[in-house]
């Protein structure tokens, strides 16, 4: 199987909001595919239904070759998803919110020991894994987010944002973690408004407008479109292709509330 | 089986994040009592709560902690019926006793607040 991810035609409406609007694309195994795309341009629409949060309006999804509306729950035990959002409770400790994630996906508990261990010493968290979740800084929430999205060790690993609002030295850890990850074999989809993350990590780049592909290809040939820029970054593809004016958009709809949802996303993941 | 497992350790997740949070606690405890009272104060009736008892452990030396005594012995609801019956108690580790004893299901401690 070459691509881990197939995406045929793919929308999704909101009553008359179209938010995702007829993609397809393909995202290979072992790749890290970029998802570029001003706010509301349907970036994380589509990861939300890639996995499995929303059903698709039209079209078809393919994720480690199992269908994402008949299949749902083989997509979840080949899936990790570190969302915007930080799916942890900050009443309990990183230790018990492992634990809970992990039985919760039908692990055994010497399982998520030693994987948690494995991956809170990697990410710099295990003298912190006694203390509760509310009390660490926005970067440490996020590596134990990204540990507990790591511990059914699941073939792509979605990124939402990973490092929105953090600082340089943690932006640096986690990069520096998702290659590794990525050198192991895991496939990801990164979405991302920092330019400079996605021409680091990413092979290849779309850059999603208005629900649709605009672009796509790896960072060299997307940074070659540009014209009369000696040096074009990322930043100046991305301006060239979805332009310079601010979007404002609001679709109806409130965002998700509340903690995570044990009935959603990737705490329903199941291990093999 | 799965059902009950996956039930198990959400139930244990929440009475976690429970316990470990005070206002939750004390809205949980308080609240419906509060509400007992307050509804046997609109709608008094002969099952509606009255002559609660209660400990009082007065310790200000001042004319504040007795008139605070005196308003809550006196206290009627729409009835024209005591809401507590108080017991005075010197301190609070007799008031604890009470409790113990069963004397008393309240307790209101006037601390010494003269001289503030």
């Amino acid at each position: 199987m070459d691509n881990m991810i197939e995406v045929k035609n793919l929308t999704k409406k909101f009553k008359s909001f179209v938010a995702v609007d007829n993609i397809s694309f393909d995202v290979k195994k072992g790749e890290i595919f970029g998802f570029l795309g001003p706010n509301g341009a349907g970036k994380s629409t589509t990861i939300r239904v890639l996995t499995t949060l929303l059903r698709p309006t039209y079209g078809t999804a393919k994720v480690g070759g199992f269908d994402i509306k008949k299949q749902q729950e083989e997509v979840r035990e080949r899936i990790g998803l570190v969302a915007e959002k930080i799916i942890l409770y900050d009443r309990l400790t990183a230790n018990e919110n492992l634990n809970f994630f992990g039985r919760i996906n039908r692990m055994a508990p010497e399982l998520i020991k030693e994987r948690s261990n494995k991956w809170l010493k990697r990410l710099h968290m295990e003298e912190w894994r006694k203390s509760l979740v509310g009390t660490y800084s926005t970067g440490m929430k996020q590596r134990i987010n990204i540990v507990r999205a790591l511990l059914t060790e699941p073939e792509v690993l979605f990124l939402d944002e990973p490092t929105l609002g953090l600082d340089p030295q943690t932006t640096r850890v986690i990069r520096d973690f998702l290659t590794e990850l990525n050198k192991q074999g895991i496939s990801m989809i990164l979405s991302t408004h920092d330019m400079l993350e996605a021409d680091f990590l990413a092979h290849r780049v779309a850059i999603i407008d208005h629900g649709q592909i605009a672009a796509l290809d790896t960072v060299e040939n997307l940074k070659k479109r540009v014209k009369g820029v000696e040096q074009p970054t990322l930043e100046d593809v991305f301006l060239e292709i979805t332009g310079k004016e601010i979007r404002d958009i609001a679709t109806g709809r409130m965002p998700q509330s509340g903690g995570p949802r044990p009935g959603g996303g990737v705490a329903t993941n199941r291990v093999r | 089986m799965q059902t009950i497992k996956d039930t198990y350790q959400i139930t244990k997740k929440d009475l976690l994040e429970f316990v470990r949070d005070r206002l939750r606690i004390i809205t949980f405890f308080v609240m419906p009592i509060f509400m007992m009272i307050l509804v046997g104060f609109i709608f008094p009736s002969q099952n509606s709560l009255k002559n609660i008892p209660i400990g009082i452990a007065n310790m200000d030396k001042g004319q504040i902690g007795q008139k605070l005594t005196e308003a809550v012995q006196n206290l009627k609801i729409s009835n024209n019926s005591n809401a507590f019956v108080v017991k005075n108690y010197n301190d609070t580790e007799a008031i604890k006793e009470g409790i113990k004893k069963q004397e008393i299901s309240g307790v209101y401690l006037s601390l010494q607040i003269s001289h503030l």
